[in-house]
């Protein structure tokens, strides 16, 4: 019969993550996984000082290549920066221009950088940016210390609940990027046990806390 | 370096299924929104899939089941040839039980077994741009998308009303995504449009000649084009049963029955079919 | 026992597939690889060009197995090239730099360097020649023994200037005050493999799809423009090369996405064979007062490989697209740039042989209801009409 490949294994990590990308961008609110440890964690790796989150080199690994730009903020701007680049080949740019942004822990004037993120135009509304950012928890069920979200929209039979705990508001800025839908920008949420949330554009978010209805 | 052939999982190189992943990701943040993406020539011919192939390619993993249909059978040439490829760059186990697939590759058809949160359909889209007919250029239906201008898909209903009486669009019937893009939802027959509805499984469409992917996600509100007083209707399948299992109110074919040439239905879904039969045990 | 799928098109495909093979293998002979390669350079060029890939052996392989058609070669080759990882994007080329094999110009009898024929088909009689029906291996070598010992004895007259640094005519007509200085444009080009073509489309988008463009369609164009379907110019070939440019890449590492790059910090990988034309096209222009006058206007072609027409024929075209004029499909952006692609058109047409039972069906269908409310009127050809 034919010829199997075999997979290898940078090949294989791609596409399960990715996969995962695509349930947690269609089904907003679940928490997928994202980052097992794999061929390489730069965690491991005693050349480098800036290792990043292994949920966040996935991300990296998976979406980022020379096509792409991207602008980090951290506890480690510089260097996180350089090792995005020398492993991808991505080009540092402006938080205004980049295709991808992360806002890692540690991360400084976190508001400010998501607002200067893209949000496409009305003839190139793709052209929003991708947003990553690290929290410290995100769960399917309450657990101590998170703030129950809860989300309605396309990709969410009636309403989904989701508890998140973070060190900063996010979500109010990020709300004021996706208010003039179709314009916009998607936002993963990655927390320090690999786990992944979502959030396309449509998704309208509210901290439980908040009133007025969604 | 001598050309090798290829050797990657899956045809493409990681650069390729990178730019084709991140435009996928795009498309379901953007339900209805036709994102360009460059596609990659194919070992097949443009016009035979190259789209929705780029995106089976790019999601299929090894332990993902896949189906490929074609006008609603697996056993069409074009099917059989995406099958052949995909299975050949990546040893995947294929399926014609739409129950057991994780990964549905179709040319014209939603299957009539309704789909699971698990699984994915792709279908393959020859022409994505639903306002072609009434606008030739790219440069301005980007425009009319962006200013939410769908008066020209209503008008070339209306004139269909005008002249026959009700609309005569065949397959390809235009739909609204969660009331902001108009989508061409390929040439799936009208019956197949309210699957798309707040469906359970993500679906998602590749034109590869016209270098476009976009996707309607689970549990989206897509509405067929009507007006009020004309509202959208299916094909008229009343009184035509399968003249194998029996099924009525699903997509038949017309055939002619070669002996007595009389006209006999057969359910154009023939895994789902053969599926009814083997479950009914009976024998026609 | 239960009911089974109708089998029969995998078994279908294969062996047509295999009846392929057999057109391809039965005189009994095979073309070598390396045959295809030295004896087939115009299908070489041509495949590499349109395949917009430049690898002669995997042109030759192409070319072999696609038993010469250059539709299939050139699919081929662009398959393969979708395989391919795309690292890099090199530094540009520049032409003022070509190690020339041929340069002429139909401007002026005598241009700085010389109009220097090399190789072409332009200077030939077009008649058959049976004595190539005997021709062995063994003579192709003691040939060349003779040319290489010619070209060895004639060292010491060799051309006036050296052949890496003629001079561009057009810089000349420019010195005469002939045609407008411009400033380069330093702009990024666009890639329409990696991003899609929209419209109205960027200069470079529109030269890559017109040099990747199916060589009968770019030509057939370029003369279309030519014979009166266009605004009845006469184009002049200021300058057409061919021959030799390395191709360089700068360093991957080197700081963000606008730093310049250094020539000197980039990795050398090898030299392409390219053909590379410039036209002048006479144009009005307004003067002072309402007036007008008369000027150069440019077009520019190039391809992998020595394909002269095709290269001439983009000139034109190029000049033809930089002025859209609603009168002639030769200025219509869209009209060109969409359909002269060998892989996108010949895939398209040739998809019209795939079934359409469903949208038929569905057409099928639509039809009867327009005329179901007719009971007098069928579109049934007359039969035991029984109603359903």
């Amino acid at each position: 019969m034919s010829s199997t490949s075999r997979i290898r294994e940078d090949v294989a990590r791609s596409q399960s993550t990715f996969r995962h990308l695509v349930n947690a961008l269609a089904r907003p609110g679940i928490v997928v996984p994202i980052g097992e440890p794999g061929l390489y964690d730069s965690r491991h790796d005693s050349s480098i000082d800036t290792p990043l989150s292994s949920s966040t080199q996935s991300l990296v690994d998976t979406l980022l290549d020379v096509e792409t730009t991207f602008a980090v903020t951290s506890s480690k701007t510089e260097g996180h920066a350089r090792l995005i680049r020398e492993r991808t080949y991505a080009r540092i740019a402006a938080p205004e221009e980049a295709d991808f942004l992360f806002l890692l822990r540690g991360g400084s004037s976190a508001e400010q950088f998501m607002e200067s993120a893209r949000i496409g135009t009305l003839e190139e509304p793709h052209r929003g940016a991708t947003v990553v950012i690290e929290v410290d928890e995100l769960a399917p069920v309450e657990k101590p210390g998170t703030l129950r979200h809860d989300l309605v929209g396309p990709g969410i039979a009636g309403l989904r609940s989701l508890w998140i705990a973070a060190d900063f508001d996010w979500c109010a800025p990020r709300n004021r990027k996706v208010v003039t839908y179709p314009l916009g920008l998607e936002v993963f949420l990655v927390d320090a046990t690999n786990n992944l949330v979502g959030l396309p554009r449509t998704t309208r978010i509210q901290p439980a806390s908040d009133t007025g209805a969604i | 370096m001598t050309a090798q052939g290829n050797q990657h999982f899956a045809f493409l190189d990681e650069g390729s299924k990178r730019e084709i992943r991140r435009a996928t990701l795009k498309a379901i943040a953007i339900p209805g929104y036709q994102v360009p993406f460059a596609s990659r020539e194919m070992p097949i011919a443009r016009g035979w899939g190259t789209g929705g192939l780029q995106l089976t390619l790019a999601l299929i993993g090894p332990d993902d089941v896949l189906k490929v249909i074609d006008q609603g059978t697996d056993e069409s040439v074009n099917a059989v040839n995406i099958k052949k490829l995909v299975q050949a760059t990546t040893g995947v186990r294929a399926t014609e039980s739409t129950h057991d697939a994780t990964l549905i590759q179709s040319r014209h058809r939603i299957p009539d077994v309704p789909l699971r949160a698990d699984q994915i359909l792709v279908l393959q889209v020859p022409i994505p741009e639903p306002l072609r007919f009434v606008e030739p250029r790219e440069e301005v239906t980007r425009r009319l998308h962006a200013e939410r201008d769908y008066s020209g898909a209503y008008l070339m209903l209306f004139e269909q009303i005008m002249r026959h009486g009700h609309v005569t669009s065949g397959a390809d019937h235009p739909v609204m995504v969660e009331d902001r893009y108009v989508m061409a939802p390929s040439p799936i027959p009208r019956i197949d449009n309210p699957k798309l509805h707040q469906a359970e499984a993500l679906v998602l469409l590749g034109a590869g000649r016209e270098k476009k992917i976009y996707a309607v996600p689970p549990h989206t509100n897509v509405a067929s084009l009507d007006f009020e007083d004309y509202p959208f209707h299916v094909e008229d399948m009343s009184g035509r049963a399968c003249h194998q299992c029996g099924a009525d109110g699903v997509f038949m074919d017309e055939i002619q029955d070669e002996q007595t040439g009389e006209t006999v239905f057969l359910c154009n879904d023939t895994s789902a079919c053969l599926e009814r039969m083997n479950a009914s045990g009976d024998r026609i | 026992m239960g009911y089974v799928a109708v089998k029969g098109g995998r078994e279908a495909i294969e062996a047509s597939i295999e009846r392929l093979k057999y057109e391809r293998l039965k005189r009994g002979t095979v073309l070598g690889v390396e045959q295809a390669r030295a004896g087939l350079r115009g299908l070489m060029d041509q495949v590499m060009s349109e395949g917009s890939l430049y690898d002669e052996e995997a042109a030759a392989l192409a070319i072999k197995q696609a038993e010469g058609s250059p539709e299939e070669a050139v699919f081929l080759l662009r398959a393969y090239r979708s395989t391919l990882p795309r690292l890099h994007t090199s530094l540009p080329l520049r032409s003022e730099e070509m190690r020339i094999e041929r340069r002429i110009s139909a401007t002026f009898k005598d241009i700085p360097g010389g109009q220097i024929l090399g190789a072409s088909y332009d200077y030939v009689h077009r008649l058959l020649d049976d004595s190539l029906r005997e021709e062995q291996d063994a003579d192709a070598r003691a040939w060349l023994e003779g040319w290489h010992d010619a070209v060895h004895r004639s060292g010491e007259t060799g051309p006036k200037e050296p052949l890496g640094s003629l001079p561009k005519v057009l810089d000349y007509l420019r010195e005469l005050g002939l045609i407008a200085m411009r400033e380069d444009d330093e702009a990024e080009p666009r890639d329409v493999t990696k991003q899609t073509l929209s419209f109205p489309a960027h200069r470079s988008e529109r030269l890559q799809v017109l040099t990747r463009g199916q060589t009968g369609t770019v030509t057939s164009l370029g003369y279309a423009s030519l014979r009166g379907f266009g605004p009845m110019l006469h184009p002049t070939v200021g300058e057409l090369r061919v021959g030799r440019l390395p191709v360089v890449v700068p360093n991957p590492l080197t700081d963000s996405v606008h730093a310049e790059a250094d020539p000197s910090d980039g990795y050398y990988l090898g030299e392409v064979r390219l053909t590379e034309v410039e036209t002048v096209v006479p144009i009005q222009v307004p003067k002072a007062e309402g007036r007008t006058g008369l000027s150069f206007d440019l077009g520019y072609g190039a391809c992998f490989g020595q394909n002269e027409t095709k290269a001439i024929a983009m000139s034109l075209l190029d000049q033809c697209l930089e002025h859209p004029d609603a009168r002639y499909p030769t200025h219509d952006e869209e009209f060109v740039l969409m359909h002269v692609d060998s892989v996108e058109s010949t895939g398209f047409i040739s998809h019209l042989k795939l079934p359409h039972y469903v949208t038929f069906q569905s057409e099928l269908d639509a039809v009867r209801s327009t005329w179901s409310d007719d009971a007098s009127v069928s579109t049934e050809p007359d039969d035991a009409g029984d109603p359903e």
